[in-house]
Parts: structure tokens; C-alpha cells; sequence
């Protein structure tokens, strides 16, 4: 490794951090985090390079790499920017596979329409956690969930359904449900271990399979790849239920060819609708079996509290009564989109018809105004019972 | 893109270091390491299955068990030696795409 190139690494790094090192934050677990980059940083000024063997400089190539990641979402996730309620429904939603006090959801809100994605080089690094805490005697009790959303849609309550599906991804990662029954899938085919019917099923959702020019070692990266979007799919729904079907649909135009990375959008919303209507599957099946399998066994079900209101039709917010209803609201936001449009002018008795754009300004703000004031009830709640 | 980047591939890169460390003399890594190769001799001798292994080193340990097995099913754990760690590193350092078998 070249002593120049490492020194131009830190030096951008330092320019960086001149501008990040004043964030503010609207959270305690963020402080932390960044006063632990601070430390790095500083370590990091304080060395001489030119002393260092070359297995040291890769390490702290690793280190600085790992600073400039944290902050391309830390920097994104200050109390300006941050898009707080779509984070807090996340947030209720991860608590029911993970202990969430290990980590800390970030955004990144980029300047792309479709880039809604989970970046995971900071979430599950535990061999680069002991080579920091080794090197620098720093630990990160937290890690950093890094979600990339687009910036134009952060308070779009119909679109972000989407971010269920890469949370989803955070959690087939974190438990590698997905590599697990990919192994076990190819184990099989190549013992001969399916039933004609179960091959059949999956030669469906896994056309590729059929394909005698394709080694059984790329069978068997194209299944994961696959199998890692059905997944975050059948995830989303326990939460969203088929909403994020009817973006997905729109976005993909109803594609129904596979590409290297992503199941045909027909075959994923199949298997999302078997899913939410109670029908066997045996894809799902084989998720289920895997999902069980992780440490203190979950299951895929359907998580969502439906809840009986038309208060947003009213042009008022949702009194939430549990966290288990937040994702609802997602739900109700696509069926007054979809289905009960015409419904606003009814039941406000208003004679001029609101123009679609109007529509979509307060389904969202309603949405959010619904989860805010869940939000502080519960803040306010707990900081009561302290006081008592 | 300029150039591709795997979390996956960055860990056992990672991993790497941690052998050449150990190789150089540096025991920080050692209970890691054996933490690993625990896991792939478990694996290699049916005492764990593919659900049930280490999920934070689950690439590293599936490259092991299906490069390696009969090598790690005979590994003395309380005595690894320095011939083991060079071979290991070697391994991973001439490591190709994720073999599925």
C-alpha cells in the first residue's frame, strides 16, 4: 500500500469530518456513536504513518473507510433531515426480531427516485469492530442501520411502504435466513430431495433453475439473490400487508422476466398475495422453515393491528392506541388512495373536488401528524410514570 | 461504479488480517480465529448444521467448511499451529467466487 494514497485518504477524511463535526442530532445513541468517530479521528491524526508496516496501514485504510461511511448517513441523519416518524415505525417493526438497542437506524436521502436501498457494511462489520477496538481501544456499542431513501419522497407515507422490504434486508443479512436456505435448496436438488411437485414449485419462482447451461455453483447465487427479495417481500407484508405490491407493480411495469438480482415482479407479488390471503405455498414454506430456524425462532405473520377509522376522510388524524397499529396507517393511507378518493369532498361537505396532488398532501400529512402524536403520547406517557 | 465492493468479501479480508497478525506473532485474534475454526469443525463433523452456525462469520465459515472440511474435521482446536493458520490464510487469500455445493 502506498504511504501518499493513505495520506490523501485521511486528508479527504479530514475535510470531511470539518464540516460533520458539528452535526447535532436528535438523539442520545447518535451523539455517542459520533463522539466514538471523534475518537478515531483524532487517533488517527495523531500517528505517524511513515512508521507503520504495511498489514497497519490496511487497517487504518479499513478505519478511515469506516468513518467516512458512519457519516454519509450521520450526516443525513441530523435533526433537520432526519425523517423521524417513517424511522419510528421502522424502529416498533425491528424491535419484534432484534434487540433494537444494538443498533441505530440512519438514513441517506439521495437524489434518485428509485433509490429506496439497505447498505449493510456497517451493520454486521464484527470482524472490523475487534480490529478498531483493538487498534484504538474504541468500541461501538450500537451499529448503524443504513437506509438509503430518495430525498424528494422522505415524507411520502405511500411510497416508503418500500422501506419494510429493506428492512427486511437488514434482517435476512443479520440472520442469513436467506444464504441458509439457498444452501439447503441446492443440497437438496443436487440430492434429489424434492418431490415432482416441490421442483415444480420451485422451478417456478426459480426459472433459472431449468437452465442446463448454468452451473449448479451459479444456480446456487442466483437462488440466494433471489430468494433474499423474496424474503424482504413476505417481511414488508407482515407489516404493510400488499401495499408494497401496488408501488412495486407501477415502478417495474408489471415486469414479468427475472433479471440476475430480482425475481419477476409477477412472481414476487404471487407469492406476497399466497402470503396475506393464508394460501400454501411451498416458497413461503421453505421461508417459514428457515425463519424458525434463527436464534430465538421467529415467524413470519402477519403483525399489522387493523384499525376502524375514517378520520383521515375527515381530515383529521388517527388516534393510535399501540405500536402494532402504526404500519396500519400505511395500509389505510393506499385504500383511501386507491379506493376512497372521491370520499374527501363527501365527507367534508366540500362542493370543489380536491385535485389529486392535494389528495396525496394530506394523506401524507395526516399520516405523519397520526404518528407524531403517538410519538409524544408515549414520550409523555413515559416521562409521567417517571415522575410518579 | 469505479469498483465493486462486497461487505462479505471485505470480511474476510478482514479475517485475513486477523491470521497474518497471529502469523506475525500478535495473539489478539487468537480466541476469534479459534472461535471460527470451532465453528467449522463443528459444522464439518454434523454437530451443526448450516441454520445453526455462527451468523457473523457464516460466509467465512461456509468457505472453510466446503474448501477445507476433512482438513477441519481433523483439527486439534487445543493445539492449532502456526502451519495451520499460514495454510488458512493462504486459502482465503487464493478464495474465489462462494462455492455452493
Amino acid at each position: 500500500m502506498k504511504l501518499q494514497l493513505l495520506e490523501l485518504h485521511l486528508s479527504q477524511l479530514l475535510s470531511s469530518w470539518s464540516k460533520s463535526k458539528l452535526n447535532i442530532y436528535s438523539d442520545l445513541n447518535k451523539e455517542s456513536y459520533h463522539k466514538g468517530l471523534k475518537t478515531l479521528v483524532k487517533s488517527l491524526t495523531s500517528e505517524d504513518f511513515n512508521s507503520l508496516s504495511c498489514p497497519d496501514m490496511e487497517v487504518r485504510k479499513r478505519v478511515i473507510d469506516f468513518v467516512f461511511k458512519s457519516l454519509e448517513f450521520l450526516n443525513n441523519s441530523t435533526q433537520n433531515d432526519f425523517p423521524l416518524e417513517i424511522v419510528e415505525c421502522l424502529n416498533v417493526a425491528l424491535k419484534d426480531w432484534c434487540d433494537n438497542d444494538e443498533f441505530i437506524i440512519v438514513t441517506s436521502l439521495a437524489n434518485n427516485l428509485s433509490s429506496f436501498s439497505f447498505d449493510p457494511s456497517l451493520a454486521f462489520d464484527d470482524p472490523l469492530m475487534l480490529l478498531i477496538k483493538t487498534t484504538y481501544n474504541v468500541e461501538f456499542k450500537k451499529r448503524l442501520i443504513q437506509i438509503n431513501l430518495p430525498q424528494s419522497l422522505s415524507k411520502d407515507y405511500l411510497a416508503n411502504v418500500v422501506l419494510y422490504h429493506e428492512l427486511g434486508h437488514f434482517i435476512d443479512i443479520k440472520y442469513k435466513i436467506s444464504n441458509a436456505l439457498a444452501s439447503h435448496i441446492i443440497f437438496c436438488i443436487n440430492n434429489n430431495s424434492f418431490s415432482p411437485i416441490e421442483l415444480n414449485t420451485l422451478e417456478f419462482f426459480f426459472p433459472f433453475l431449468k437452465d442446463a447451461t448454468l452451473s449448479l455453483n451459479e444456480k446456487g447465487n442466483w437462488v440466494l439473490r433471489h430468494l433474499s427479495e423474496y424474503f424482504s417481500d413476505i417481511f414488508a407484508s407482515q407489516y404493510v400487508g400488499k401495499c408494497s405490491n401496488y408501488y412495486l407493480d407501477y415502478i417495474t411495469n408489471s415486469n414479468s422476466n427475472h433479471s440476475l438480482t430480482h425475481p419477476s415482479t409477477l412472481n414476487r407479488i404471487n407469492l406476497v398475495d399466497d402470503f396475506i390471503d393464508g394460501k400454501a405455498n411451498f416458497i413461503n414454506d421453505l421461508l417459514f422453515l428457515a425463519t424458525s430456524t434463527i436464534p430465538s425462532s421467529k415467524s413470519l405473520i402477519i403483525r399489522y393491528q387493523k384499525i376502524n377509522s375514517t378520520d383521515i376522510l375527515k381530515l383529521i388524524p388517527i388516534e393510535i392506541s399501540n405500536e402494532n397499529q402504526l404500519s396500519y396507517l400505511y395500509i389505510i393511507g393506499w385504500d383511501i388512495w386507491q379506493n376512497y378518493n372521491q370520499e374527501f369532498e363527501k365527507k367534508n361537505n366540500v362542493s370543489v373536488k380536491f385535485k389529486p396532488s392535494k389528495r396525496y398532501q394530506i394523506i401524507n400529512n395526516l399520516i405523519e401528524k397520526s404518528i407524531s402524536n403517538f410519538i409524544i403520547k408515549e414520550c409523555w406517557g413515559k416521562a409521567k410514570a417517571k415522575c410518579i | 461504479m469505479l469498483c465493486s465492493y462486497s461487505i462479505e468479501e471485505e470480511k474476510i479480508n478482514v479475517f485475513s488480517i486477523f491470521l497474518e497478525n497471529i502469523i506475525n506473532g500478535n495473539s489478539s485474534y487468537i480466541e476469534e480465529v479459534r472461535r471460527v475454526f470451532k465453528e467449522v469443525k463443528d459444522l464439518s463433523e454434523g454437530k451443526k448444521t448450516i441454520f445453526s452456525i455462527d451468523r457473523n462469520y457464516f460466509t467465512i465459515i461456509q468457505y472453510l467448511f466446503e474448501s477445507n472440511s476433512k482438513y477441519f474435521s481433523e483439527i486439534d482446536l487445543d493445539n492449532i499451529q502456526l502451519s495451520d493458520y499460514k495454510l488458512i490464510e493462504k486459502s482465503l487469500r487464493n478464495k474465489n467466487e462462494f462455492i455452493f455445493a
